[in-house]
């Protein structure tokens, strides 16, 4: 039987829910219009004033707003709260050395760990569970959003974070374990970590995963459920809008029913801006309508996507959204981690390489793999084997410093790699996500 | 000055890489005296000494192969046990760091070559001369 966290929200007549829409954009708008200078501005020279937005028919009148904004904004200019009202921050792996900042009130909390209860009851998640939550803790969201989710369900809550994956089979077998939260990837690496310890699905107790933070396949779904015999159910977020719990997945596992009640989900041509109709492919654009602290209208997500109305076998009315198909821009998500090519390149300059490189992502055995060859300089080639391999250790700390992660690099010889000439290839994905 | 220049090669490790070089030198009738290859899973940096130093240098460098020049010490060492330890111990008395070597072995006069990079190449010909060691000059390797 499908289980919902808030039945009245997750299963509103479509009529209701826009009701709702309206009455809460309407404030929100005038929350921003009057508290972010930032966001007052771009209104204003586009036009428009909160008085012009009465319903959810006005949203396409507000102005656009990007990660380059949330750059420029950094790290107050988006908040639309005193400090004193705000209790956290998370934030997101920085583009060359500015990070986004996102601010919550304990209204804001509160309504993504709702949003995280809710994914996790979908899942099947009641307070007779125990969640086993290997997201990274810290800054990121994966780790606190679910968390807070799986404490408003009531199950208790291993906090384990990601890594030390032989002790998190450990926990996992001595505490009966029923659900896991964290990235697809490392679910497909502690599969893996069971099958080498001599284990099957047969000793340990998950039912459920809910994976996500980075692109998955339908066949890696099927591959964790399998290595894990657990059913795996998506989920989506990103730190701009509160954090994982934006959408989540039911047991139909045929997309993400978006909290609709918090966000509202436009499509839209990502070169014209103009809003397409359901159905469409495009780029997902999020209106948070309830967010105190940090509430961004129009957030261009740069995921390609689809959304789609059809009534759901779960019985959800919320607004389902597809995987996310593509990115809209360059950016990259390794191991849960968003990585442009520019941080790379920010590095290589720093520590006085060409901006030569070519970037190389692939999944082996379910884990991202990052390969960056750079260009040797005259300077840094030495006749010692010790020299190089120093230089290789040092770019790589650089690199982890400034990505978050660990890349693999190359050194290669001097014009080797293709010159920017129009359009040089730097990165090659083949990782077929899509 | 009693050292020997070494030219260094940066080749990726990929297959054609050290015939690509060698073929250079054959193009410009470039003699190679001696050679090493010190390799990792990823690079490999071929050292060499050849017989016109200069010339060699260039054509490489026109080649676009990143190359570096070093200066070595070479001695002449009696081919017979303790030859080797004998320097090592000069060396080490001086805590001079020795980075790689390589011997080179001489037909005649029952000799061997050896070829020292060292760390501080200074003072590693100051300690070798205070010891009477006697020092390979780069003629001495092309005729030996």
């Amino acid at each position: 039987m499908e289980r919902y966290w808030n039945p009245e929200i997750e299963c509103m007549p479509h009529e209701d829910m826009i009701m709702l829409q309206n009455e809460r954009l309407v404030a929100q708008v005038k929350h921003v219009y009057e508290n972010v200078p930032y966001y007052r501005d771009l209104m204003d020279k586009k036009g428009v004033t909160p008085t012009d937005i009465q319903s959810i028919d006005d949203l396409h009148k507000l102005p656009f707003l990007t990660k380059n904004d949330l750059r420029e904004a950094y790290p107050y200019g988006l908040l639309a709260k005193p400090l004193a009202d705000c209790v956290r921050i998370q934030s997101t792996s920085g583009t060359t050395g500015k990070r986004v900042v996102a601010f919550y009130t304990r209204h804001d909390i509160d309504l993504w760990e709702d949003c995280c209860a809710r994914a996790i009851t979908a899942a099947g998640g009641t307070n007779e569970d125990v969640c086993q939550v290997a997201y990274g803790y810290g800054l990121f969201t994966g780790g606190p959003g679910l968390n807070g989710g799986s404490h408003k369900v009531g199950c208790l809550t291993l906090p384990m974070s990601s890594g030390n994956t032989e002790r998190q089979i450990q926990f996992m077998r001595d505490l009966n374990a029923t659900i896991l939260c964290c990235t697809p990837s490392y679910a497909a690496y502690i599969g893996e970590t069971l099958h080498d310890m001599g284990l099957t699905p047969d000793d340990i107790s998950l039912k459920a995963g809910i994976f996500g933070a980075e692109p998955w396949t339908e066949e890696m779904r099927r591959e964790i459920e399998k290595s894990l015999g657990i059913k795996a159910y998506d989920i989506y977020g990103l730190t701009e809008t509160s954090g994982p719990g934006v959408a989540f997945e039911c047991s139909a596992q045929t997309g993400m029913h978006i909290n609709e009640d918090h966000f509202i989900a436009e499509i839209i041509d990502p070169n014209t801006g103009e809003v397409l109709p359901e159905g469409a492919k495009g780029e997902l654009v999020f209106t948070s309508i309830t967010k105190e602290a940090f509430p961004l209208l129009r957030y261009r997500t740069r995921d390609i996507c689809v959304l789609t109305r059809e009534k759901c076998s779960c019985g959800r009315t919320l607004v389902k959204m597809c995987k996310p198909m593509g990115r809209s821009d360059d950016m990259l998500i390794i191991r849960g981690v968003n990585v442009f090519p520019s941080q790379i390149e920010t590095v290589l300059i720093e520590q006085g390489y060409a901006p030569n490189y070519l970037i190389e992502v692939d999944r082996v055995n379910n884990s991202d793999t990052l390969d960056i060859s750079v260009e040797l300089s005259a300077e840094q080639f030495s006749d010692t084997v010790k020299d190089i391999q120093r230089a290789e250790k040092e770019l790589a700390g650089a690199m982890k410093t400034m990505l978050g992660i660990n890349p693999k690099i190359h050194l290669v010889s001097p014009k080797t790699i293709a010159r920017s000439e129009g359009k040089a290839v730097r990165v090659i994905d083949k990782r077929k996500l899509h | 000055m009693n050292t020997i220049q070494q030219i260094s090669v940066f080749l990726e490790n990929k297959q054609g890489s050290l015939s690509a070089v060698a073929n250079i030198l054959k193009e410009n009738n470039i003699d190679i005296i001696s050679l090493n290859l010190a390799d990792t899973s990823d690079f490999g940096i071929l050292r060499l000494i050849v017989d016109d130093h200069e010339k060699a240098c260039q054509v490489l460098r026109d080649a676009d192969w990143l190359i570096r020049v070093n200066d070595l010490i070479g001695v002449r060492v009696n081919d017979e046990p303790g030859g080797m330890a004998t320097i090592l111990q000069i060396l080490d008395d001086k805590q001079i760091n020795v980075e790689y070597l390589y011997d080179f072995i001489c037909q005649k006069n029952n000799h061997t070559y050896i070829i020292f990079r060292m760390e501080q190449t200074d003072a590693g010909l100051q300690a070798l001369l205070s010891a009477n060691v006697e020092l390979l000059s780069a003629d001495d390797l092309c005729k030996p």
